[in-house]
């Protein structure tokens, strides 16, 4: 019997076969054909929608050759910048010689650069991008990770979805038929709710269930787990939020992906737009606090107080379940926003102490605390002792106009 | 339940500060209508919306096959599908039920790459 792997057997061979996220597509199509701001461009979402199928379907359509490192790889800046240099940085010989368009590098799962053998990744992709000149596509899964932020900022990004049901059928019955199968619907049907939108999993599960048969029905696939997709950050707060009881928020967070660091400013963020009773919001703030103190002692050791941690949030979430209304929800947690819009100020407020520094022969901290506070009202003369001032310590327009503004 | 067009609707008047939140969460307004501009943020735009208009808000779907809208309170995986009621296109009933299905959606697929 073929053993072949149906997902590789029927993987689309064109972008109109990948099914589903038209409007992704789309996108993606119109920033292949260079109709983009950014280089590069990061395909987000769950996992077996069709990111990694769509760049490979469309680069066949538009006759580009495509450069692949994913997840398996090690990615340190070193084995980046071997493999991906000198693809980005010169015009392939294979332009000529096989007629193509030219290559199209690819990231796959680039949320997976972490942790040791991947040391420096990000930093060499943001470096690879820069200086690239060739498309370089990204795929992820969940793009809502600090460490992912600087390759976020220089990207384009297009939002994949789980696939509908209706469209996931149709493949299975056109798989199938292919394959001289005779299928019930609802077996299928079962199938593709057990995957949650996952094509490639309905379709590794159709192969399981149709192992040695000519003759597929209901009954044979109720062995099939439904899979446990895990929640992304909205989908969380959403659910918590709207639970009826602390029992169905807490198995809403068991679901989840998210770290329960982010979960804890999120749902911080999010309880004033909950509550509008005075009373149910000091009550809820009262839990999460609680929360927050069992986050606190869990150190690197105390793991097995992470339970009452999440017990905590979700009792704080359902303080009221009666008085739920539909909110907007609040995300990134207003704390990482706020970080991300004073990096800049940070940086640069670093850069002017380090040159006080230089000149004046303290360090930052001191030239912080005791030169930043004179040197502002300084500038803010805007005499010729202050111009001299600041051309002494080398500072340029932008410092200035920062110490000038700043209080 | 409010029933919003996928690709324009009209909302009643909100007022200033409404009108911004939507602006600044990704929808449009040109002579009367609200379009959608950024379909990456439909959920927030989706709450936003049964926020500010107080009932649940669904979306019309459009069939890639017969171009024909529905509701996803029609299909039989509505309550398992994620993406229930957000403004993208799908099969509707009548088409689900035809033998040739996925020959259709790619040809379908084919005609609008080329548009």
């Amino acid at each position: 019997m073929n053993r072949q792997m149906w997902v590789e057997k029927y993987r689309p061979k064109n972008a109109a076969e990948v099914m589903g996220n038209e409007e992704a597509k789309v996108s993606f199509i119109k920033w292949l054909k260079k109709k983009h701001k950014q280089k590069a461009v990061l395909l987000f979402g769950p996992a077996g929608v069709g990111k990694t199928a769509l760049v490979h379907a469309a680069a066949r359509d538009f006759n580009y050759k495509v450069i692949e490192m994913n997840a398996s790889d090690t990615r340190t800046t070193k084995t980046i910048m071997e493999i991906a240099g000198p693809a980005v940085s010169t015009s392939s010989l294979d332009v000529y010689f096989l007629s193509i368009k030219g290559s199209l590098l690819l990231f796959d799962e680039v949320d997976g650069i972490f942790g040791r053998e991947d040391r420096g990744g990000v930093g060499a992709i943001v470096k690879i991008i820069s200086e690239s000149q060739i498309p370089i596509v990204l795929t992820a899964n969940d793009p809502d990770i600090q460490k992912l932020r600087p390759i976020i900022e220089v990207c384009d990004l297009i939002k994949f979805r789980e696939v509908r049901p209706p469209l996931i059928v149709a493949l299975l019955q056109k798989i199938c038929r292919l394959e001289n199968i005779s299928a019930e619907k609802e077996a299928l049907e079962t199938i593709v709710q057990n995957s949650q939108g996952d094509v490639r999993s309905a379709i590794n599960d159709l192969q399981t269930v149709c192992e040695g048969k000519r003759i597929l029905r209901k009954e044979d696939v109720l062995s099939i787990p439904a899979r446990n997709r895990g929640l992304d950050i909205r989908e969380t707060l959403r659910g918590v939020f709207s639970a009826a009881s602390p029992r169905e928020a807490r198995k809403i967070l068991n679901e989840s992906l998210i770290d329960y660091d982010t979960l804890l400013l999120a749902i911080h963020d999010n309880l004033p737009l909950r509550y509008s009773d005075p009373e149910n919001l000091a009550a809820a703030y009262d839990v999460l606090s609680r929360a927050d103190v069992f986050r606190g002692r869990i150190g690197t050791e105390e793991w097995r107080l992470l339970s009452y941690v999440f017990d905590l949030l979700a009792q704080s979430t359902t303080i009221a379940p009666a008085a739920f209304h539909p909110f907007n929800i609040i995300f990134p947690p207003t704390k990482f926003s706020l970080l991300k819009r004073t990096a800049t100020e940070r940086s640069l407020l670093e850069s002017i102490c380090a040159k006080i520094g230089e000149k004046c022969h303290v360090s930052k901290r001191s030239a912080n605390l005791e030169f930043i506070p004179f040197l502002k009202v300084i500038l803010k003369k805007e005499s010729d002792q202050a111009s001299k001032i600041a051309a002494w310590l080398r500072l340029d327009e932008e410092s200035s106009n920062y110490l000038k503004k700043v209080d | 339940m409010r029933v919003l067009n996928k690709d324009e609707f009209k909302l009643p008047y909100l007022g200033k500060e409404k009108f911004g939140q939507l602006m600044k969460i990704g929808l449009e307004y040109e002579r009367g209508l609200f379009y959608i501009r950024n379909i990456s943020n439909i959920e927030s735009i989706k709450d936003a919306l049964s926020e500010i208009l107080n009932e649940k808000v669904v979306f019309t779907q459009r069939c890639l096959i017969c171009g024909k809208e529905f509701l996803c309170l029609d299909c039989k995986y509505y309550e398992t599908c994620s993406s229930r009621d957000l403004p993208f296109h799908c099969i509707c009933k009548k088409c689900s039920d035809k033998d040739d299905l996925y020959d259709r959606y790619v040809e379908k697929s084919k005609q609008r790459a080329k548009t």
